[in-house]
């Protein structure tokens, strides 16, 4: 099963421009969608989002590459900050392809609807899906 | 319409030297084409009968049954010793991350490829 969760907030017009481009497409192609709200006053505000621990020094030093690596020591302070803070919108895709569990998280999403990355960027996530449902199929 | 055996023999001859000709630029065509194509070998041999070991929907290790009979036992919770496959260490679960601009660009599953490569790169130098 694709499963696709979106971690957002009403009050954030990235969200917005989300949920009115990309929500469509994925109602289209049939995916089970999560929707999560974090941050300002709903009841998961100090819940974490899962692409912010990507800067976290720690997670630098587990499962960094090695140019991450190089700078780590330069930008601990802002990475501290950055690690703590809760970031949205964050989109995560799910599946199963008969061997082991695979996510892929995407961060980030401009507020201009009609911008031709935002075109580019539904395109390429529509087919990336339409792939990972035919891999899910073979594994079955 | 009577020929000479010089005739026949020149034939003959040049008959033998095209044919080899074609013949051999034919194969080499094949051939290049089939090189092209690389076949990984399946993870899973055809027909195998026995245990594997691999992960769930979940991320938790199991001992899954090929064969006629449905059969899963989870094993994340002790260390067994078996002659299953094991597919669990080969391909563990994984998760990438990237940025709204890495999968806008034309290039995005290019760009997927180069990062799996890295990264198989930098775990084989260790």
């Amino acid at each position: 099963m694709v499963e696709v969760i979106v971690q957002d907030n009403p009050l954030c017009p990235h969200c917005e421009a989300l949920r009115k481009s990309l929500l469509p497409v994925l109602k289209r192609l049939d995916v089970v969608i999560d929707e999560h709200v974090i941050g300002g006053h709903s009841l998961s505000a100090f819940e974490e989002d899962y692409a912010s621990a990507t800067y976290k020094p720690e997670w630098i030093e587990a499962f960094g590459s090695n140019e991450m690596k190089k700078k780590l020591k330069e930008l601990s302070p802002i990475l501290n900050y950055l690690g703590g803070a809760v970031s949205f919108p964050v989109i995560k895709v799910r599946w199963y392809d008969g061997v082991a569990p695979r996510e892929v998280v995407i961060k980030g999403f401009p507020t201009d609807v009609d911008s031709p990355d935002v075109k580019a960027f539904i395109k390429n996530f529509a087919s990336f899906i339409q792939m990972v449902k035919k891999v899910e199929e073979e594994s079955q | 319409m009577v020929y000479s055996i010089t005739y026949y023999a020149t034939e003959f001859l040049v008959r033998a030297v095209l044919s080899l000709y074609y013949g051999i630029k034919d194969w080499l065509e094949r051939v290049s084409h089939v090189e092209e194509k690389e076949m990984k070998p399946p993870l899973i041999p055809p027909g195998y009968v026995g245990w594997v070991r691999k992960h769930d929907e979940a991320g938790n290790e199991v001992l899954e049954w090929y064969g006629n009979i449905n059969a899963r036992i989870p094993t994340s919770h002790i260390d067994i010793v078996t002659n299953a496959i094991n597919l669990a260490e080969k391909s563990p679960p994984t998760r990438r991350y990237m940025t709204f601009s890495e999968m806008a660009s034309k290039n995005w599953f290019k760009e997927v490829e180069a990062l799996s490569k890295m990264i198989k790169g930098e775990k084989k130098g260790g």
